[in-house]
């Protein structure tokens, strides 16, 4: 049979399959993704503490074509990314992918669709967020009147304690009831 | 100043890591409070959650896990879990728990793994001392992590063999998670009718086979092949098997082995048509359950939906995302002009010319209906008395299929009369209406025929040509004629791009294609058990051929479809379907006398196989004197009743939860109020000397408490109005 290089340690694949929402088989399907996208970088197989050291910076991450035309796809890496700034290492990608797939429970989705929707980290959905994402969603095609109105609007709906912004728990209970929320936030590798 | 802000922040953080699930620091006035309020509100909301397990998910307040990042916090998590898991009863549950809360919880990998590695240890450290438990428990439990085991190496072998993989991500990224919904909805139904054609093959087919080939009796002559023989059903193909007049009603005897035949037929089609019954409720109540019982209630934020939800994050292509950013552009704008200027409440007169339009539409497709019931009667009539002219069961087979192709869209062309207060209603609409045409036209064929039981000499191979044609005249047509529309439409808008536009792929009618073929399947597998093949292959080539014409000639849609919704309908439907069909299978084997030929030939009536066969139960006997009285009308009318109550209460439970959650909010908006109230008092008591300021650590407790004590209590003592509220 010969010499069968093995992508992870056998400890390293269960860990990660009690830790995240994939089989085997997925883990390393999503390992040779990660290693398509910059292979210079990524090593064949992944030893001691490199799924955590190597990453591949924001400019390259972009490129990959579930998240290219993905107006959030700046924010989603630098939500995933430990230093903060969107480089992702293997455990930040496997991380992202694993809460974007069809088996990760709504409450997971709910709390990181939250911060990937808090542009300023404020810990708060205010004003600017909205703006912000509204803007990144129509390609910055409404006017600046129009904007403010659905903001005004958006908050109106959602705030529940007046202070003009959306706490985690006024998201939380607005996204629940959205019927198309699981359907929508999921990316399939 | 700063010193105070910095305690401040110091007492809110040790308060929270104390009270990790109360949302505000406590305090004495507004503690206990508040308390009462957020553990009502824990426990309604946590009945409210449907799916919850018995021990409970521990939801792990988002306050304190955000901050952390580093590896030592880790611990804090540690301890956290260890807390809450020493609830649990013993060391299996305990780890199931662990199991769950760490799969759960939103952090980043890293730190998930340290605990994990962290908790390991712990439990190895205090492993030899845990509590001897029973050997019941043991069993039990053992079983229960085996059978998890089992459920993950399933999906892992599952994974593998992942049918069209591919293309099914190619239209996700092309076409939005909608389309690729429906395409999975497709593959699920093709390996539901692979599964049924398994057992049908093996245990039915295969023997009939074997028997006519190898076995003792005498060969009836067959009549010569002839081509149109395939698009007919008749001729040659009469006596073979594929129909129930072929097979053989003795044993079959092979060497050393004996075959009971209608025993295998009766049970085999018993078995597949309950797997598929069992598969089919089950997705539809998961389904269900995930798209309308757990959206259920709240205000209705339009707004925010509209842009926290509409992107679909599976869009991989440039075209689809600049469809999709333009359709959500123009949704805002139509919503921000629906908003500005309202409709207006429409006015008696023209409400009611609504109701009778309504009325009036609703009676003419009634009429039309009756009319093709009317006409597929005659025209059956006409086919069964001219056996000579062998083109006619085409004929008919064709009539039929033009019929359910072109009445939707006459239906369709009407229902632009009515006025809907939304598309969504009349989307529904057309669709009760285009199922019901179905119904109905399967419906006239399966009473037709068995009306006419007595008139021919094999009516259920005559019933199972009739769907034989139709199934084989539907694959035609949809080979044939849709994907050649899509087709031509794209050349024209290739070569004449002004004139006309490019297709559009309709979800709608090839859910109806699919749901319609279905339906012909469940009912045509008792009467022709090579359906099954036929049927798989069908739908294999159809889907090849549809995803290239999608693929290729279709652009994205730019209506909105809500794709989750949409799937529990078309689901649901199906299920309908199935159990319409499964009564009528059931009359037909409880109280439609057996014809000349088929495997039950020798029985008065199907059900007698199982009872006299099988139980060997005779008149007078116990046994059947109570199966007959359980089976009577009345008794089953009572199950049924109580069946209802049962969902009555569950529903009216649900309803008083509702209410409870409305009261709630509106309690929490209270809260909110009187804390501007405080707020405000406190500024004017002191006079301007704590300047208020936007800042989210400004209004609590904490901070009112602190300013309370500095004054020296020389504010005004404040009643405030909710505190009356007795919950």
């Amino acid at each position: 049979m010969g010499n069968k290089l093995v992508t992870f340690s056998e400890q390293q694949l269960e860990n990660y399959q009690d830790c995240t929402f994939f089989t085997r088989k997925e883990i390393l399907r999503v390992h040779k993704r990660f290693r398509e996208v910059r292979s210079d970088l990524v090593p064949k197989n992944m030893i001691e503490d490199q799924p955590v050291t190597i990453r591949i910076p924001l400019e390259s991450m972009e490129k990959l074509p579930e998240l290219k035309e993905n107006p959030f796809r700046s924010r989603i890496c630098e939500v995933f990314s430990r230093d903060g700034k969107g480089n992702l290492s293997f455990e930040d990608f496997l991380d992202l992918l694993s809460v974007f797939s069809e088996q990760a429970p709504r409450d997971i989705k709910v709390f990181y669709a939250f911060r990937i929707y808090d542009f300023d980290g404020d810990q708060h959905i205010g004003s600017e967020d909205l703006d912000q994402a509204i803007r990144l969603l129509t390609y910055g095609e409404l006017s600046p009147e129009d904007m403010q109105q659905i903001t005004e609007k958006v908050i109106e709906e959602a705030d529940v304690d007046g202070d003009g912004k959306l706490s985690y728990m006024e998201f939380e209970h607005v996204i629940t009831r959205a019927p198309d929320f699981l359907s929508t936030f999921h990316i399939r590798i | 100043m700063q010193a105070a802000m910095d305690d401040i922040h110091l007492e809110l953080n040790h308060v929270d890591t104390e009270n990790s699930d109360m949302s505000i620091g406590g305090d004495s006035r507004f503690s206990s409070y508040r308390h009462r309020t957020v553990s009502l509100q824990r426990n309604s909301l946590a009945n409210e959650m449907i799916g919850l397990r018995t021990m409970g998910r521990y939801k792990y307040h988002t306050n304190t896990l955000r901050s952390i990042r580093s590896p030592e916090d880790a611990d804090t998590i540690v301890n956290q879990i260890q807390e809450n898991v020493a609830k649990a009863d013993d060391e299996q549950q305990a780890d199931q728990l662990r199991r769950e809360a760490l799969r759960d919880m939103p952090q980043s990998l890293t730190i998930k793994r340290q605990v994990k590695q962290t908790l390991m240890l712990n439990e190895k450290s205090r492993g030899d001392n845990h509590s001897t438990i029973g050997c019941y428990k043991w069993a039990v439990y053992s079983i229960i992590i085996l059978y998890s085991k089992l459920k993950a190496s399933i999906y892992n072998f599952l994974y593998t063999f992942e049918l069209w993989y591919l293309i099914l991500k190619t239209l996700e990224g092309q076409f939005g998670s909608a389309v690729a919904t429906f395409f999975r909805f497709f593959r699920s139904l093709f390996f539901l009718n692979l599964f049924t054609l398994v057992p049908t093959f093996f245990f039915i087919v295969l023997p009939q086979i074997l028997q006519s080939n190898f076995g003792d009796e005498v060969v009836v002559d067959q009549e010569s092949f002839s081509p149109a023989d395939i698009f007919t059903g008749e001729g040659s193909l009469t006596n073979s098997v594929l129909f129930y007049g072929h097979y053989t009603n003795e044993t079959i005897k092979l060497a050393k082995y004996e075959y009971d035949m209608p025993y295998a037929y009766l049970f085999t089609m018993f078995v597949s048509y309950v797997i598929g019954f069992i598969v089919l409720s089950y997705s539809t109540a998961k389904s269900f359950r995930k798209n309308f019982i757990e959206t259920k209630g709240g205000s209705k934020n339009v707004f925010a939906h509209k842009i926290f939800c509409s992107w679909d994050f599976g869009i991989a292509t440039e075209d689809a995302a600049t469809l999709k950013s333009s359709v959500i552009y123009h949704e805002l704008r139509e919503l921000l002009d629906q908003w500005n200027s309202p409709r207006t409440k429409a006015s008696c007169a023209s409400r009611f010319f609504t109701v009778c339009t309504n009325f009036a539409v609703n009676l003419l497709i009634l009429f039309v209906l009756m009319g093709i019931a009317f006409g597929m009667w005659i025209l059956l009539d006409k086919n069964r008395l001219n056996d000579d002219n062998e083109h006619i069961g085409m004929i008919t087979a064709v009539v039929i299929n033009v019929t359910i192709l072109v009445f939707p869209l006459f239906f369709t062309i009407v229902g632009f009369c009515e006025d809907y207060k939304s598309p969504r209603n009349s989307f529904f609409v057309n669709l009760t209406r285009t199922i019901l045409l179905e119904i109905v036209v399967i419906g006239i064929l399966v009473a037709y025929w068995i009306t006419s039981a007595s008139k021919v000499e094999c009516w259920e191979t005559c019933l199972g040509q009739e769907i034989y044609r139709l199934v084989i005249f539907e694959f035609i047509f949809s080979i044939v004629f849709l994907p050649m529309t899509e087709i031509v439409r794209f050349l024209l808008n290739k070569n004449f791009p002004s004139t006309f536009d490019p297709p559009e792929f309709n979800i709608n009618r090839y859910t109806l294609q699919i749901l319609y073929n279905q339906t012909l399947f469940w009912i045509g597998l008792y009467f022709s058990p090579l359906l099954s093949a036929i049927v798989v292959l069908k739908l294999f080539v159809s889907w090849y051929l549809t995803t290239f014409t999608v693929l290729h000639c279709c652009k994205p849609s730019s209506k909105t479809w809500r794709a989750a919704q949409t799937e529990t309908l078309f689901l649901i439907m199906a299920f309908l379907n199935l159990i319409m069909v499964m009564t009528c299978l059931g009359y037909v084997v409880a109280s439609v006398e057996t014809s000349g030929c088929g495997p039950f030939r020798s029985f008065e009536y199907v059900y007698n196989l199982v009872k006299e066969g099988i139980l060997g139960l005779e008149q007078g006997q116990t046994i059947l004197k109570t199966i007959i009285y359980v089976t009577k009308p009345g008794v089953v009318a009572l199950i049924i009743l109580m069946m209802c109550m049962g969902v009555y209460y569950l529903d009216a439970k649900s309803r008083a939860q509702d209410a409870m959650v409305k009261l709630l909010r509106n309690m929490l908006i209270n809260e909110a109020k009187d804390k501007e109230f405080l707020l405000t008092r406190i500024s004017l008591a002191t006079q301007g000397r704590y300047n208020l300021q936007e800042n989210p650590l400004e209004g609590s407790p904490m901070r009112q408490r602190r300013m309370r004590e500095d004054l020296g209590d020389s504010g005004t003592e404040v009643l405030l109005p909710s505190h009356r509220v007795n919950i």
